[in-house]
């Protein structure tokens, strides 16, 4: 989902190496125990790119189930359009970034009281972050996304392209963009 | 795609060019991309979660599937679940249709949405709607204003540039 593009190109493809999976439903073995296999298989990948955003075990626990259980409730209208990897780990920057945005709302509210440091929520308290894991939380979550897809995790261009339904060519020049706010958001913390 | 993250630098351009190891943005990408998850997979807990979850679920989108019976405000619906896919043709008000497909995503507050769809190409300035299937397979009918280049309607924010 883009914040400055909200007509996005999708790019159609699928990533080499990873199969297609037929539906938990079709399984004999019942659809929860079939989806324990994808849960199993992707668990690593989508905790860690949750980690990595956002910084807090805790959070990370409740959003990769989170991610998991809106995979299930959704996986009979999964056509297989995209490899399950890639639409698993759309459905958990979807949800990071909704933390992101309620995370910045919740610190725009406790700023202005009165509160001590103890009293925050873990998942608030982002002056005990890393300076760089602030600096990458105070850009656009489009910004995030596309930086924590390509270096954070890896995915080269083709395949970000494909995870944020975008072009190769807007992954690069959004890789930029990103770059450059990144560099801005990292002078802002060496002022602190 | 599950596989341990890497250096994975392209030329972006206009900030960096090519990977400078020196430089700050590598620096502070390379120490972003360090954190390793060492939690284990509960899938036992996770299931007990499935099987309550699910009786909900299914409770609440056969509600939905009347409400979403008729016609109704995408994002009234789309507040509903945070994303789910959407496609179909879309009847311009400029007599024109266009064929899109794409995503409904929640902004955040359970109250707001965002449509990101591939037009194609097509110029849907001139707004239009279009039916929608919604996660439960009951029909919406998402409408493009023509002012705003495509926000849906509810969208608190215009697009707006880097």
């Amino acid at each position: 989902m883009s914040d400055e593009q909200p007509i996005a190109v999708h790019t159609a493809g699928v990533l080499q190496g990873e199969p297609r999976v037929s539906h938990p439903q079709a399984s004999e073995a019942g659809p929860i125990q079939s989806f324990g296999a994808i849960y199993l298989e992707h668990y690593a990948a989508i905790a860690g790119l949750i980690y990595r955003r956002t910084g807090s075990k805790h959070v990370t626990e409740d959003l990769t189930s989170d991610v998991f259980l809106a995979a299930y409730q959704g996986f009979a209208r999964f056509r297989g359009e995209v490899p399950v990897g890639v639409w698993l780990r759309r459905i958990a920057q979807h949800r990071v970034n909704r933390w992101v945005r309620r995370e910045a709302g919740m610190r725009g509210i406790l700023s202005g009281l009165p509160v001590v440091g103890w009293l925050l929520p873990d998942d608030t308290r982002h002056l005990e972050r890393p300076p760089v894991l602030r600096a990458l939380l105070s850009l656009s979550t489009d910004h995030q996304s596309v930086l924590s897809a390509h270096y954070l995790e890896g995915m080269s261009l083709n395949e970000t392209a494909l995870l944020l339904s975008i072009t190769p060519a807007a992954v690069k020049s959004r890789l930029a963009r990103a770059r450059a706010a990144l560099r801005l958001a990292l002078q802002k913390e060496d002022q602190r | 795609m599950n596989r341990e993250p890497k250096c994975n630098r392209v030329d972006t351009g206009s900030d960096s060019g090519a990977t400078n190891r020196s430089d700050a943005v590598d620096l502070a990408l390379d120490a972003l991309a360090a954190p390793r998850w060492s939690g284990s997979p509960d899938w036992r807990s996770l299931q007990e979660q499935l099987m309550s979850h699910r009786s909900s679920f299914w409770s609440r989108t056969a509600v939905l599937s009347l409400v979403a019976g008729g016609v109704l405000a995408a994002g009234a619906t789309a507040a509903l679940w945070d994303w789910f896919p959407i496609s179909g043709t879309m009847t311009l008000n400029s007599g024109r249709t266009a064929v899109v497909s794409g995503e409904m995503s929640e902004l955040g507050g359970g109250a707001s949405f965002e449509a990101n769809v591939d037009t194609g190409g097509a110029d849907i300035s001139s707004g239009g709607s279009m039916e929608i299937t919604m996660p439960d397979g009951g029909k919406a009918t998402l409408v493009v204003e023509p002012s705003n280049g495509g926000a849906a309607p509810n969208a608190p924010t215009p697009p707006k540039k880097d």
